[in-house]
């Protein structure tokens, strides 16, 4: 019988530790990529894990030109939760946050990797631009925005309620209903399998933690690209929220995604890609740009 | 009660009549509702029609005290939740009831999130009725 060929996805687990001093944390994380080139970091949304990415692992447009890297965090997904996790509450802080994908982003020993992040992974990247813009290619945040609310609730803790369907359910109604129907499933599914109080733990940081109101002036886009994009369906973060986000950074672009909602990657990625590839290629001109572009510019183009 | 065009399809026995014939066909409703007891009340100025399940099975008297749901709109808001394609934010009855001022949803809290996964479908199913 002829061997089947595989997806052109590999996975490793890491032992990376995350933060400092007293609050380091030894973590299992486990990591999936695809293709070669430039790093393209892939941040999940709150409760899901790096499944949500694997459409794009699958584009040969994007892996021909791009590593692209999608870990799960800590708590989610086949990255296990840290120490005596049991004993206390979850709850995901920007700090923390941006200490795990600042110890990823070493640990892969990535050079000015692009961020591309959904739902909290499309705001922290605003943080990660603004703290870190120096160590990063670009970034671009899916459903993100500076300050967002009404995500983070007490339901998903309550013995009487079934979380594992009301949790998907809740977020499900976060997609447009044009994508395929197969593709929503799924996303449907992928929330189905998260940990009690994850999502809950998660939307702290999404709807209550952050915020990046008075500060938006301090990410220069002149060294780190910041690009929004937020579906039209989306209901938990508008595109007025992203596109009031992305007026207050000098700089930064926006786009409204027609037709798609909240999970653009992995609800409908083939309107998505349409979106992104150009977003990509805007910020592969920036970074590399040609010899052509290199003499209009010093010509004052 | 004489209905209009311009009334919400649900205040339509015609249509009701139909759509609970759909969703007792419908596989994926057959078998999530199966252990759900739950009464909404759907409203617009010209009149509310309600819909009751008891262990999935439509029944006439509804439930009362906590499992109830109610969601309010204008008829043009329902015209728009109950197309084969909603526009953005008439999807979805959380989104629907968030983003839109003239939407009420109340009571609905825990209930509604208990009960999510069989109302999201009830809706689907809703939308394929003509």
């Amino acid at each position: 019988m002829k061997s089947i060929e595989p997806e052109p996805i590999t996975a490793r687990y890491y032992r990376i530790p995350i933060g400092g001093g007293e609050q380091i944390e030894q973590a299992r994380i486990f990591v999936e990529e695809a293709g070669s080139g430039i790093p393209l970091l892939c941040l999940h949304t709150a409760g899901a894990d790096s499944r949500q990415f694997r459409h794009l692992m699958a584009d040969p447009d994007v892996t021909s030109q791009y590593r692209v890297i999608a870990f799960d965090l800590p708590w989610h997904g086949r990255s296990t939760p840290p120490g005596e996790w049991w004993k206390s509450e979850y709850r995901l802080t920007t700090d923390r946050y941006v200490d795990t994908i600042r110890a990823v982003i070493d640990a892969l020993d990535l050079h000015r990797p692009i961020l591309l992040g959904c739902s909290m992974g499309g705001s922290i990247v605003l943080e990660m631009a603004r703290t870190d813009a120096h160590r990063l290619g670009g970034v671009v945040g899916l459903s993100g925005a500076g300050k967002l609310t009404g995500r983070f609730n007490d339901w998903s803790l309550l013995p009487d309620i079934n979380a594992q369907q009301a949790v998907a359910s809740w977020t499900y109604g976060l997609m447009a209903p044009q994508g395929p129907e197969i593709d929503r499933r799924e996303v449907w599914w992928i929330y189905s399998q998260g940990g009690p109080g994850i999502y809950r733990g998660d939307t702290w940081f999404y709807s209550e933690d952050f915020d990046l109101r008075g500060h938006e002036t301090e990410i220069d886009t002149e060294v780190c690209p910041v690009h929004l994009l937020t579906g039209s369906y989306d209901y938990a973060c508008s595109p007025e929220d992203s596109k009031g986000t992305a007026s207050a950074i000098p700089g930064a672009h926006f786009q409204q995604m027609v037709g798609i909602g909240h999970f653009p990657m992995s609800e409908n990625y083939e309107l998505f890609r349409t979106y992104l590839l150009p977003v990509l290629a805007s910020i592969g001109r920036r970074n590399h740009p040609t010899p052509q572009a290199l003499m209009a510019a010093a010509d004052g183009q | 009660m004489s209905i209009s065009k311009f009334d919400p399809v649900f205040l339509n026995k015609d249509w009701r009549d139909r759509f609970w014939d759909r969703l007792a066909g419908d596989d994926e409703f057959s078998h999530t509702a199966r252990w759900t007891t739950v009464t909404v009340e759907l409203s617009a100025p010209t009149g509310s029609a309600t819909f009751a399940l008891q262990a999935g099975h439509r029944v006439d008297m509804p439930a009362t005290g906590d499992a109830l749901v109610r969601l309010g709109a204008p008829a043009e808001r329902w015209a728009k939740f109950f197309s084969q394609v909603p526009p953005p934010w008439h999807n979805d009855m959380l989104g629907f009831s968030r983003r839109h001022p003239d939407v009420q949803l109340d009571p609905g809290g825990d209930t509604l999130v208990r009960h999510l996964r069989v109302l999201n479908r009830m809706w689907e199913v809703a939308r394929e009725v003509d």
